[in-house]
């Protein structure tokens, strides 16, 4: 995974791995794509977020400055990734913006209620999908100040 | 063969009364006239009995042989009833007068009211002496058995007997009454536990259909989107490798990519509607048809659009938005071309619905095909000739018959169309 010893700025957690490319593709035109760690699935993400398993060698208090969540994944599904993050006062402040194809107003609610920090349907249009992602990624790594930061 | 109200012919007549309430009567009337009685059904069930002679039940009853003639006399009271006699007095073989009422309830027979176990005249000692000594009966408690036997008058009798059949009479019409409520709460009950299954299973149905909907539009995007996405990287990324042609092939490619995005996303907006709430009010269709028109500029900015006298409706005015939009927008679409025709937008109140009417004077459509005109997804023109992936008038269709009314239209080629859509109105 590399940039164990810098601070890694994304954690990307996408199980499709052209949507995870395409997103990469678009971080890395804005030259936001330099210290993101990309993740296949609930358990490897959250192994990461609080140093166990492959990644028991990451100091928990280093956050990264988003998570990019996309909801269905395997193993751990991203709701249940987003209420460990927002259960735990060691990583209750990283703010998580949920990418998902789906519309469905449940999983929009659920969301909210778990504390997520922002929502993105992800549209089939790449240029669009480029623009949400660069933009989100701009947004939380430049603009959003963090208590932490 | 039931009729509504008639006793089940399974119900005997140990159902229809409360056998406690009657054995109590039973006693309490055999210590005023002092004679024995018995209910017992068609089944030889004894639903009550009082006051029986210890000659029957310590001699008669209790012998082997008397009481087979018990019996035989039993046996044959209940057949007199069976032949429909209204009462009789049979001459017991040990001896006694038994006489017999039948109970009727609702027309069917369904016990008999005895009393007996008396004499109508005073007992020959002679006879029970020698039945004495033929049974092997203890001849002196016998004949006091014998003595304290009731003498009574025959009209007394009847009389008696038909206190008894009344009274059960009027317990078993009760009774009747409780049962047929009984029977209603219970077919109520069983339909309206039908009626929670069939709910608890249409509630599961459309579970179902909404993680049908939230796969599909999961799981159908994301290829959708690294089609599009990567077709497009090749584009900029590969261009100079790519001739015209090729450029071409790529943007088919990533046109139909997103003609299939539109398509889930039409039918998802199809679904979800069938779920949402309708927030139901005053609806002023005219304003609305205007409002939607208006929406539909600057495609629509050749067409004028002429709005008649629309009756106000009643219903969910965001989903009525949505129906005068889509037939707007179908106006629109296929009057493109039609010199300078309007499109009209008519209305008419009827005792129990208003009914509305888009016309346009496009291309029309043949009436052979109008059953497909509603379908999801079908097209009555191919898909290169007007935009749209065939699901407005589906929508339509739903929105309306969630509104409790009905969609039709008119056409004819070459000479434009008519949508009519109906609504009840609010009282219905």
């Amino acid at each position: 995974m590399g940039n164990r010893e810098n601070v890694v700025e994304i954690l990307l957690v996408e199980d499709t791995e052209a949507d995870a490319e395409l997103a990469i593709r678009a971080l890395r035109k804005r030259g936001l794509a330099n210290h993101l760690v990309w993740v296949k699935d609930g358990a490897e993400a959250l192994d990461f977020l609080f140093a166990e398993g492959d990644y028991a060698d990451r100091d928990v208090g280093s956050h990264p400055k988003v998570v990019l969540l996309d909801l269905r994944l395997p193993k751990v599904s991203g709701i249940e990734v987003l209420r460990r993050i927002k259960a735990d006062a060691r990583t209750q402040e990283i703010p998580v913006v949920a990418l998902t194809s789906s519309k469905e107003e449940s999983d929009l609610d659920e969301c909210y209620k778990l504390g997520v920090n922002s929502y993105i349907t992800k549209p089939v249009e790449f240029e669009e999908f480029a623009r949400v992602v660069g933009e989100l990624g701009l947004y939380w790594l430049l603009v959003n100040k963090l208590p932490y930061a | 063969m039931t009729t509504p109200g008639a006793v089940p012919s399974a119900v005997g007549f140990v159902d229809l009364v409360d056998a406690a309430s009657l054995q109590a009567l039973m006693d309490s009337y055999q210590k005023v006239i002092g004679l024995a009685n018995a209910v017992i059904d068609l089944d030889g069930v004894v639903i009550a009995r009082a006051g029986w002679q210890d000659l029957c039940t310590r001699f008669h009853r209790a012998n082997p042989e008397t009481c087979r003639r018990c019996i035989e006399c039993d046996a044959a009271l209940a057949a007199g009833m069976a032949r429909g006699e209204q009462f009789a007095v049979y001459r017991c073989r040990n001896g006694l007068v038994d006489t017999a009422s039948p109970v009727i309830v609702a027309g069917r027979h369904v016990a008999n009211v005895f009393t007996g176990q008396f004499f109508v005249a005073p007992p020959d000692p002679e006879f029970f002496r020698r039945q004495a000594g033929e049974f092997g009966f203890d001849e002196s408690s016998y004949l006091a058995a014998v003595a304290r036997v009731p003498v009574i008058s025959e009209a007394r009798v009847e009389a008696i007997a038909a206190v008894y059949a009344q009274l059960a009479q009027v317990l078993a019409t009760n009774g009747l009454d409780r049962l047929r409520r009984l029977e209603t709460e219970r077919r109520l009950e069983e339909a309206n536990r039908g009626l929670a299954r069939r709910t608890q299973e249409l509630e599961a149905a459309n579970k179902e259909l909404e993680e049908f909907s939230y796969s599909m539009s999961h799981d159908m995007r994301a290829p959708l989107r690294a089609l599009d996405g990567f077709s497009k990287i090749l584009l900029e990324e590969h261009a100079t490798r790519l001739d015209a042609e090729g450029k071409r092939l790529l943007n088919v490619l990533r046109d139909n990519a997103l003609r299939m995005g539109r398509l889930i996303d039409d039918i998802l907006r199809f679904l979800r509607l069938g779920r949402r709430a309708m927030q139901c009010g005053p609806v002023d269709m005219a304003d609305l048809a205007r409002e939607a028109f208006a929406e539909l500029q600057p495609k629509a900015s050749h067409r004028r659009l002429n709005v008649g006298a629309l009756p106000p409706a009643w219903g969910d005015r965001e989903m009525l938005r949505q129906v005068l939009l889509n037939l707007l927008s179908n106006a629109v679409k296929f009057s493109a071309g039609g010199g300078d025709s309007a499109i009209e937008i008519g209305g008419a109140a009827r005792p129990e619905e208003n009914v509305y009417a888009v016309t346009d004077h496009g291309v029309g459509f043949d009436m052979r095909y109008v059953n497909k005109l509603f379908g999801v997804f079908e097209r009555v023109h191919s898909v290169g000739q007007y935009e749209g992936t065939g699901i407005g008038l589906a929508i339509v269709k739903r929105i309306v018959e969630r509104h409790g009314g009905r969609v039709w239209a008119e056409g004819k080629v070459g000479e434009g169309a008519t949508f009519h859509f109906s609504l009840p109105q609010r009282s219905q």
